[in-house]
Order: structure tokens, then sequence, then C-alpha cells
């Protein structure tokens, strides 16, 4: 079934498809490059390609020992008043812009993707946690965005900032704090149900007690005196248990499979969930040791992902929108510092969860609130780039655009009635206006 | 005796002439329904403080509020010192406190209890909010059902989008009355489930933004603070004065999830919850506020126990308040019982649906249709 499926070489809807779930843009490299190839190959070519890229580092005016020092130190009110409003303050913009910056930039736009979809899973939140340590969080997520869960889930637990968020540094033996410990089941591995029970929180927060940084390193260590690690018993089983142990326990639960393949189903997808066919990924996943690549090459090759009623099921978050009207129009001229800006009222700061839960998603995007963002966000968007066109006098970007109009772009926003051929600069504004606020640029 | 709620119907079959209490104005026999959602789980036992109790002192070594300084409402029960505001609406008889509410085998998961408190039941299927299924099964349609200002607004979901979600009442009339929903029929007739979710939204927006724009002065309204409950309910306030058919206004606070370094965290909270509820009492006329229910809310309550960073872990029973100028005043409950806990958690005496049961059938005055196996508190 598998292989009739994806015999024939790609048709433009379904390269269009394929694209705004794995990317942001419709760009004609990609047209170019994947029209001939068959579903399998492009799948393959867009995964491979996908490996990892490392990033360039924010310039941050603070290392984390820095923030240690004036944070706990017992400085007195203003100081530390001060230390907010000159350093960490602007720390805090200057990553989130560091972000927005790889994310239009990158030439890697899956990894980018993946890398906000683990964020949204393993929240954290600046406005908690330092920023040098959220960037190294965030590392951890680029490095495993494709790769394996086993690994991320690790590192992510061996890296102080998740700790520092859910008050696990407060968490000792005789004293719990079930903050982390809870998390840990309810939405980072097992998801929330009947699989697990208050005893069971109390056993993680004792075995992931006595918590404490390793600040050269990035890690986290645990102090003997405090550590509740011990023999317990975790889902029925008695055992000796610390971080690792209970990690270890978490992962080899199916359920644990079965909730991060739910996440990437509405991911990739759609809303709506076929139970069995989701648990049959879930086997893959779980059954590949937790290789990303294994288990969404399964799910991009499957029939439900091509699925015609799945076409333009998703809603866009205000990120896939920016970044694909920006890469859509081929010019970088959006300034990561007014990207923050923007962002901040259309309900999706990086860095700046709603809550521990991360981003909802789907329906969550469409309110009266966030139609309103999303409009003014995309009218400002296109005011930008054309802006600056204008500002270039770039004819050579005009004739370029007008032949993106002309020929796959057109078909692929479905819009060609509204959009003549010839594009002329002073009315460029108004078309990708039109463009931006059509209804189906919000969908996927 | 008759209630006003019956008052109300007597009264309406009754020409203008001879009902006194009732003016004239379309407005003034709308009901509103204001509700605070106290995110993250609201420590009770810090909230209305048993402070006669020496349990609550010894169980809470660092996080106890001062006996002194609790405002005593009677010999053994009392509020939070920075609920003044409160207080005084108590002594006019108009703030119900309800204690030890909760619900049976509580969940613990934030999101999970909340979706239980928003639907009104433990049914992970049904996504229908508690107040969408009131006004549906009693065939109420209104301009909108609701305005959700902050927070989850699981409470009024349905089939289809009946209530508006916004951040700045004043943006939202401004950009609200331009928005231009798709005019070509046969387009939408091919809409799929998310575009028609869209479309009716857009719709929807338009005629509440348009329907403000007329009754709203967006200019008056000055600077909002979105996350601030005050800002929040200055906002409502417009609602209400508007005299518009929209039956309830939803507020939320973040914060509540008091894991460490709880006492200054709740203190500042608190406060918040206090200037909103005397901007609602101040904002509006004595009609309105007999017209208006305020009723605070959170997913569930606090360990009674502290743990060991100065916080408190997630617990069970917690308390709500109701106020308005039609409210019983009062406590409903007893003290909680620190020595009869399950798990250092409060045990729930109260069913949160009990105060469902009661809003639907004494507070809008419909028959009781979702929540019939409840019973009705006496605080209306």
């Amino acid at each position: 079934m598998l292989l009739s499926l994806s015999s024939f070489a790609l048709e433009l809807d379904e390269v269009r498809h394929l694209w705004g779930r794995t990317g942001y843009a419709n760009t004609e490299y990609f047209l170019e490059n994947y029209q001939n190839l068959t579903k399998t190959e492009a799948i393959d070519y867009i995964l491979e390609k996908a490996s990892y890229t490392p990033t360039v580092t924010p310039e941050l005016a603070f290392d984390h020992d820095g923030y240690k020092s004036v944070q706990f130190s017992k400085s007195d009110k203003q100081t530390r008043r001060a230390f907010q409003k000159n350093t960490a303050n602007p720390d805090k913009k200057r990553i989130s812009e560091w972000w927005h910056e790889e994310l239009l930039n990158t030439n890697n736009q899956f990894q980018e993707k993946m890398t906000i979809f683990w964020h949204s899973h393993f929240t954290s939140d600046v406005g908690k946690v330092t920023p040098p340590l959220m960037f190294s969080q965030n590392q951890l997520f680029r490095k495993n965005a494709l790769g394996n869960f086993k690994e991320m889930t690790y590192d992510v637990f061996h890296n102080p900032a998740i700790h520092w968020y859910l008050d696990n540094k407060q968490n000792k033996k005789d004293k719990l704090n079930e903050n982390l410990a809870r998390e840990m089941m309810e939405l980072y591995t097992m998801g929330e149900g009947d699989h697990y029970t208050e005893d069971d929180v109390k056993s993680i927060a004792r075995a992931i007690s006595g918590v404490d940084w390793d600040y050269d390193n990035q890690k986290v260590v645990f102090r003997p005196e405090k550590s509740g690690a011990g023999f317990n018993t975790l889902l029925g089983d008695f055992k000796y248990y610390d971080l690792d142990a209970v990690i270890e326990k978490l992962l080899e639960q199916d359920i644990t499979a079965e909730f991060i393949t739910r996440k990437l189903w509405a991911e990739f997808i759609s809303y709506d969930i076929n139970e069995e066919r989701l648990k049959e990924f879930a086997k893959v996943f779980k059954d590949s040791d937790y290789d990303l690549k294994t288990v969404i090459s399964e799910i991009l090759n499957s029939e439900e992902f091509w699925d015609e009623t799945n076409r333009n099921a998703l809603v866009k978050s205000p990120y896939d929108m920016i970044a694909s009207a920006n890469l859509f129009l081929d010019y970088k001229s959006v300034e990561p510092r007014k990207f923050s800006w923007w962002l901040k009222g259309s309900g999706r700061r990086l860095f700046r969860p709603p809550d521990v839960k991360g981003w909802r998603g789907g329906k969550n995007w469409i309110n009266a609130d966030l139609i309103l963002a999303r409009r003014k966000l995309m009218n400002k968007v296109s005011n930008e780039i054309f802006k600056a066109y204008q500002k270039d006098n770039d004819d050579d970007a005009i004739s370029k655009l007008n032949k993106k109009v002309d020929t796959p772009i057109r078909q692929l926003f479905a819009i060609s009635e509204e959009i003549s051929t010839d594009i002329k600069t002073k009315d460029l504004n108004k078309k990708a206006r039109y463009v931006f606020s059509h209804d189906n640029f919000n969908f996927k | 005796m008759m209630n006003r709620r019956d008052f109300i119907k007597l009264a309406g079959l009754l020409p203008f002439a001879m009902t006194p209490f009732i003016r004239a104005k379309a407005s003034s026999d709308k009901k509103y329904l204001v509700l605070i959602e106290l995110k993250g789980g609201n420590d009770g036992l810090n909230t209305v403080i048993p402070f006669n109790d020496d349990k609550y002192y010894k169980i809470r070594p660092n996080i106890h509020i001062k006996k002194n300084k609790v405002i005593k409402l009677n010999d053994s029960i009392g509020l939070n010192p920075e609920l003044k505001g409160l207080k005084k609406i108590f002594d006019e008889g108009n703030l119900a406190i309800l204690q030890n509410v909760g619900y049976k085998k509580v969940n613990l998961s934030h999101f999970t209890s909340l979706d239980i408190w928003e639907r009104g039941s433990y049914d992970k299927l049904d996504n229908r909010g508690w107040l969408y299924k009131i006004f549906r099964e009693n065939n109420k349609q209104f301009l909108t059902d609701g305005v959700v200002f902050r927070g989850s607004s699981g409470l009024l979901n349905g089939d289809k989008p009946e209530f508006l979600k916004m951040g700045k009442l004043q943006g939202f009339i401004k950009k609200g009355s331009k928005i231009k929903p798709e005019k070509n029929t046969e387009k939408i007739k091919k809409f799929n489930s998310l575009q028609r979710h869209l479309y009716e939204s857009q719709k929807l927006t338009l005629k509440v933004a348009s329907k403000f724009k007329d009754v709203i002065d967006a200019d008056s309204i000055g600077k909002v603070d979105k996350k601030n409950l005050k800002d929040q309910m200055r906002q409502a306030v417009e609602i209400i004065n508007s005299g518009v058919d929209i039956p309830v206004i939803k507020l939320g606070l973040n914060d509540f999830d008091t894991h460490a370094n709880q006492p200054n965290v709740h203190k500042k909270l608190l406060a918040q919850v206090n200037q909103a509820v005397q901007t609602l009492k101040n904002g509006i006329s004595d009609e309105q506020w007999r017209n208006t229910l305020l009723v605070t809310y959170s997913e569930f309550g606090r360990r009674a126990d502290e743990n060991g960073s100065k916080g408190t872990d997630h617990g069970e029973a917690s308390c709500m308040f109701c106020m308005g100028g039609s409210v019983k005043g009062g406590i409903i409950g007893n003290n909680p019982d620190l020595n009869n806990m399950h798990d250092n958690n409060l045990v729930f005496k109260t069913d949160f649906r009990d105060v469902y049961a009661t809003i639907e059938n004494k507070w809008f005055g419909y028959d009781k249709k979702i929540f019939t196996e409840f019973n009705d508190l006496d605080f209306i």
C-alpha cells in the first residue's frame, strides 16, 4: 500500500502540503528540487537535510555565574533592581532576538520547527530561569530536534533549567517539593491519566531530590546528604531509583511513546487522532529506542498524512506565519527586534510559554483576540518587507517576485483570481497584504 | 418566602407601571456573572484562615498568617489581611464564603482538574463548558455568551464559537468592527472545520465589536495591562455599565501555583483580587451590583502542610468567594478540619457543582437542566 502511494512524482499540491508541515516556505527552490521526486524520496531528502545544524551563540551580558552572584548574594534591593533593569532584562530581550534571527536565517527550517516543538514540550520560562541557562537548554533541543527522544530527555533533566523552572532545587529528601516530579510524568513523558498515582509523584520527588548545579559544566549534581535516591516503589516496581532510573522507568512505559506520538500526530497530520494508527506509530517509535526520524518518517509516509482531508487542517502558529511570509518573499528584511515585539501581541513569545504545559496550538490560535493580532502581525510584516523593496528600489527583486507570483506561488496559494501577473512596486504592498491576510494563510 | 428571583418572575407578568423596583431601561434585568479564575491552585487555608486552630500554626511554621494580622469574621475564622475590601462587603451582608469546596477523587493535575471544573463533569470526551451547556439546554441566546479577558475559556467552549476572548477591549472594538469575514457562499460551503471555525469566530467578532462600538466609549478605557486583574475588571465594568446582553465575563490571575516562597507571592496576588473586587463595586451602580454575581474559583487547593521551600504542593479542597448585591452573605460550611485530612489535604464537603446548580437555578433563574443532581446552596 505504501509503495503504491509513494511511487509517483509529487503533485504541486502535495509539495505544498509536505513543505508546509516540515518547513516554513514554499520557495521556488523547493519546487524545483522536489517536484520530480516521489513522496518517499522527498521525505528521505527532507529528513537527511534536517540533520543537526549548530547556531551562533548570543552575546549575553552575563554568564550564569554572573547571574548567580548577583541574584543570590545578599546584595540590597536597589542593587538587585538595577541589575534586573540594566543586565537581566536586556539579556532576556537579546536571547529572544537571537532565536528569531536563527528562525529567519536558518537553512534548516525543519530543525527550527522541531526546536520550537520541544521548547513547547519541555517547557521553561526566561521569566524565571536565567538567559544563559535557557540558551543551554535550547541547544539540547536543537541537538536532538530530530534525533533521539530518550537522549534528549536525559539531557534536559541533567541540565539545570527545568529544575530551576519547577522549583526542584528546593526539593529535599525530608521536605519534598513535588512540582517537577508531577510534571515529569504528566507533561513530559506519560501524559495525565490513571496510569500513575499520587504515591508515584512522591516516589519521583524523593528520587530526584537534593539537586544542585555544577556551574562549570551546566549540569545537575546530587548532594548525598539531601538526596532521597534509594529503594522505592514507582509504577508498581520496587527498586533503586535515582534520576536516571526514574527516566528509564518512565520511558519503558508504552504510554510514554503514545503520549509523544500523539503530539507528533497533531503537529504533522491533524487534530483528529486515529487511536489504532497512533498505537502503531508509537510502537515503531518505542521499538526504535525513541528515534525521532524513524517515527516522523513513518508519519510522513502514512496514508493519513497524505489524505486530502488533512490538507489545510492545521493552524499555523504566529511563527509559521511570519517565517513563511518572510521566506516566501525571499527577502530578509524583518528585523529580529521587531519580530519579538510583534509576537508579544499574538500570543507566542519564544522562551515565554503561557504555562508549564506550553502552547496548546490548534483551535486555540483562533479566537477574537488572536484573529485580530494575527491580522495586525501580517500587516506589519508585509509593510516591513515592502518598505525594504521600495527603499532598495530593487528591480531585480521585483521581477523575481513577479516571476513567483506568475507561476508556482500563485497556484500554491490558490488566489490566482486576485493577484494580477504584473506587479508594480507601488501596489506590491496592497497585494502582499491581501495574500497575508487571506484566511488561507492561517492554515497549513 | 418570595425571593428576589421569584419577585422578578412575578414582576415580569405585570405592566411596568406597577413594578417600581425595575427600571424601564432594558439593561436593568440583565444578570451578569463575573468569574475570576485563580490559576495554579489557590491556597484556601491562607485565604480564609482558621486562626484559632493551633494545628494551623503547627503544620505551617513558616508560611502561616499571624493571628493578629487576620481580619476576623467571627471567633474562629478570618480573612487574609490583604482582603480588606472583601471584609467591607461581608459586613454589608453580600459576601458568601464557601468552605471546603472540591469534588470526589480530586485530580491533582492543574490541567485535568481545571478541565473538570470547566466542564462540570469528569467526562473527558465532553468538550463543552458548564456555562455553554446551561445556556444551550435552556435555549438561551445572547449577543454572545461571554467575554474572556484572561486564562482558560473552556467553561464557555461549545460546538460552535459563542464567546469572545480578548485582551484589550479598546483594540477589540476598534479593529474587530473592521473585520471582513468571507462573503462568497460557494467558498464558505467548501470550508473545512477549521476554516469554518475561523469564519464563525470572525462573524461573532464583527457582530459584538460593532455593538460595543455603539455603547462603549473605547477611548475612555485608558491604558490596560492584560495581566493586571484590576485592569481586567475595569473593562468588565465597562461592559456591565453598557448594559449589553452578555451574561458572563471571565477574568484570570496567574501564579497561584505557590510551590516555593509562597508568602510574598500569595500576598501580592490576593491584593490584586481585593483591588479588582473594589473596582467592580465602586464602578457600577447599586442596581447593577444587585444584578451582578462575582465568583472566584481555582482548579484545586493546596496541601495543608507546608513543604520544605516555604510553599505548598497541590492540594484538594479550598474556599470560594461569591459576592454581589443579591448575595446572601455569611460563611457556608464548617471551618477546615485539620485533624481529619486526606493525605494532608483538606477534605471536600461541598461539591463545586452545587455552586453551578445554584447559579443555573437561583442566579439565572432557569430550570435546572444540567446540574440536576446537585443541591442549591443558600447564597442567593
